[in-house]
């Protein structure tokens, strides 16, 4: 497991059910970094966790965590990994006390000092109930369990959906912390692109069972861009050069995935810097007839 | 060290940390041996990816400015602060050369020129 | 002993802490009152006033035994019954997936859980069996172990077949539901052969004279009972193995 490059690599994943299919899908989360998993609601993102997990069966592909395959090297994978799902999967009529008593079994690495030195961090009770707890304390009680068992790779289905601002950002914070060791590392999926992006290293954009775009965050940031323009400049434009266009009355937004490109070729117009979800907008949009 | 970042710059974050630090090593705030923050503290503080700081480090290496040793860190390099300084000297020259020529061009004294400097001295 | 085991072990306990603690209390109640009423029944004020005795004594005979025997089986039937239910929708079945957990080890956990509990109920009926025969000077006759021993089986079977079913559709309602037709398919033959043999039996006493009693059919069913006796394990083995390969199915498919 120990000098391997990437966390996961996922190589021509690919599932089929009724009207939907995950299509082929590959990309490689790098080891030490974090990872956004951006895409719409059934885009295909729980699926792939979930595969990644075991808990789905793929049809085709090959999937290694940390070098090991996650179906032969199933158990030991899963001692080395956390998972994170949108809701709190512990009965409700359990508490934190009794987490602790079940997990220090459970798990080889449980250390009951960490998980109980995260709880008083977010100020969790111990006694209390989970059916009493806040949206935002069971996400905060899943994730001090999920750090307190040594696991090196984070895995997080839209753990951050549905939480107030204040405590996505604790969490956020939290991870970070947690990637001060370059051994570990985090998948994130998420529709909330702002979480992802500052803070994500890399980013793999999927849309409708395809991947769209993987790459580090940065590059991918830069690399694309919003030509702001009049409609007969966009007439002008290659179909080639530009990912999908929003036409309306007063003009044209044109996203580009080259940007060096197009401030060559078409200088003279205005070049924008775009985020991630007008990234996720404009390529999932292309196919739409209103768009071009 | 202070590192101020500003998002809505045209100018790429990595670029904003290597002018940032290649200017407080100029102005000695940063001195020859001191240890830079790790990369992935520096992310960590920014709130930014490890990428970002990796290559600004990386470009901070390249050009001379700090020395990384994996497992120890980085640190400030001595030398080639003085060196850049003489090549911002060089450029200093060639703008104030443009700056005369085009004064004389559209007539300017050297007064003018003066008081046009100072102010936009004063201003930044 | 594989840690996991316990840990799933503490699972059901802390999950089920309520319901144990209470049909603890509810067995040693029983036994404490099958004491005082029996004492009273051989020394006491039921010996000097009551009339009819022995009808009485007799159904108080059988109402303990089989809440004894109920409290028992409560234990093991609340584990594959309402936690499983539970876990199924809350979630935690399906971070049991993500834990380095085989689907052997559930197995493993959860039907070893169901056997040990069967002897165990089987042991915990001794005491109650012991403080009767104590406060009333009699052995429990033929029919009353089997009394015993068809409620514990039964009990066991039910949870055997509801167990799978409770996994896969997840609420009371519908598993409930089937596993109880299960059951009564099962035990209808023997319900119908007992009936008609009640029957008989009234009608005869009747006719002569005397009062129906139930130890009058069990010597009647002497015949039926090898039967019976073979029966039972049989059908354990038989539900245990089928629940065992169909939980076995369903966790490899990932029910959750």
């Amino acid at each position: 497991m120990n000098g391997c490059e990437n966390a996961i690599e996922i190589k021509g994943l690919t599932k089929r059910y009724d009207g939907f299919t995950l299509d082929k899908l590959s990309f490689n989360v790098p080891k030490g970094s974090i990872m956004g998993f951006i895409g719409q609601n059934g885009a295909g993102k729980s699926t792939t966790i979930n595969t990644i997990l075991n808990i789905v069966k793929p049809d085709e592909g090959e999937i290694k965590v940390m070098g090991l395959d996650h179906i032969k090297d199933e158990q030991e994978v899963k001692r080395n990994i956390a998972a994170v799902f949108d809701e709190l999967p512990f009965n409700e009529q359990l508490n934190a006390n009794d987490i602790d008593f079940i997990f220090a079994d459970l798990f080889e690495k449980w250390d009951s000092k960490t998980f109980f030195g995260y709880l008083e961090r977010f100020a969790l009770p111990r006694k209390k109930k989970f059916g009493q707890f806040s949206k935002g304390m069971k996400m905060k009680l899943q994730i001090a369990s999920a750090l307190s068992h040594g696991a090196k790779l984070l895995i997080m289905d839209e753990a951050t959906t549905g939480l107030d601002p204040v405590v996505r950002s604790e969490i956020l914070d939290i991870f970070l912390e947690y990637l001060q060791d370059e051994n570990n590392s985090i998948l994130m999926s998420s529709h909330i692109t702002s979480d992802l992006e500052k803070i994500a290293d890399s980013v793999t954009f999927i849309d409708k069972g395809r991947l769209l775009l993987t790459g580090y965050k940065d590059d991918i940031l830069d690399s694309h861009a919003v030509l702001k323009c009049t409609k007969s400049d966009f007439a002008e434009i290659e179909k080639s050069d530009f990912v999908s266009a929003r036409l309306t009355d007063f003009g044209a937004e044109v996203m580009v995935a080259d940007r060096a490109l197009a401030l060559r070729k078409y200088s003279g117009l205005t070049a924008d810097k775009t985020t991630l979800e007008e990234i996720m907008l404009f390529y999932v949009n292309r196919d739409k007839k209103e768009w071009r | 060290m202070d590192i101020i970042i500003s998002n809505g710059a045209g100018e790429p974050i990595y670029e904003q940390i290597v002018k940032q630090v290649k200017s407080q090593i100029m102005t000695g705030e940063l001195k020859a041996g001191d240890a830079l923050p790790s990369m992935r503290a520096l992310a960590q503080a920014l709130r930014i990816s490890v990428i970002t700081t990796k290559r600004a480090y990386e470009e901070l290496e390249r050009d001379g400015f700090i020395e990384s040793y994996t497992g120890k860190g980085s640190f400030v390099k001595g030398q080639n602060a003085e060196l850049l300084k003489e090549e911002y000297l060089k450029k200093v020259e060639a703008s104030l050369t443009d700056a005369c020529e085009n004064a004389k061009r559209c007539g300017m004294e050297l007064d003018e020129l003066k008081s046009v400097l100072e102010m936009i001295w004063g201003g930044n | 002993m594989n840690r996991r085991y316990i840990a799933m072990l503490k699972h059901d306990v802390l999950l089920s802490r309520k319901t144990l603690i209470c049909t603890a209390v509810g067995y040693i109640v029983c036994i404490i009152l099958t004491a005082l009423v029996f004492l009273s029944a051989k020394y006491g004020n039921i010996a000097k006033y009551s009339e009819g005795k022995a009808d009485i004594i007799l159904t108080l005979r059988y109402s303990m035994l089989t809440f004894a025997a109920l409290c028992c089986s409560v234990p093991f039937t609340e584990f594959s019954g309402k936690n499983v239910i539970s876990d199924m929708n809350c979630g935690w079945q399906k971070f049991i997936y993500t834990a380095p957990l085989t689907v052997k080890e559930q197995l493993a956990y959860r039907y070893g859980v169901n056997i040990m509990g069967l002897l165990t109920s089987v042991i915990l009926v001794l005491p109650e069996l012991t403080v009767l025969r104590l406060c009333s000077g009699q052995w429990s006759g033929k029919t009353e172990l089997i009394i015993i021993a068809y409620i514990i089986a039964y009990c066991y079977i039910m949870t055997m077949v509801s167990l799978p079913l409770n996994a896969y559709f997840r609420s009371t309602d519908k598993a409930g539901l089937i596993s109880m037709v299960i059951t009564i398919v099962i035990a209808a033959p023997v319900m119908i052969i007992i009936k008609d043999k009640v029957d008989e039996m009234d009608n005869l006493a009747k006719a002569g004279g005397q009062e129906f009693d139930l130890n009058m059919l069990t010597d009647q069913l002497e015949d039926c009972i090898p039967y019976f006796a073979a029966a039972v394990p049989v059908l354990i083995i038989v539900s245990t193995v089928l629940s065992y390969h169909l939980m076995k199915k369903l966790l490899e498919k990932r029910v959750c």
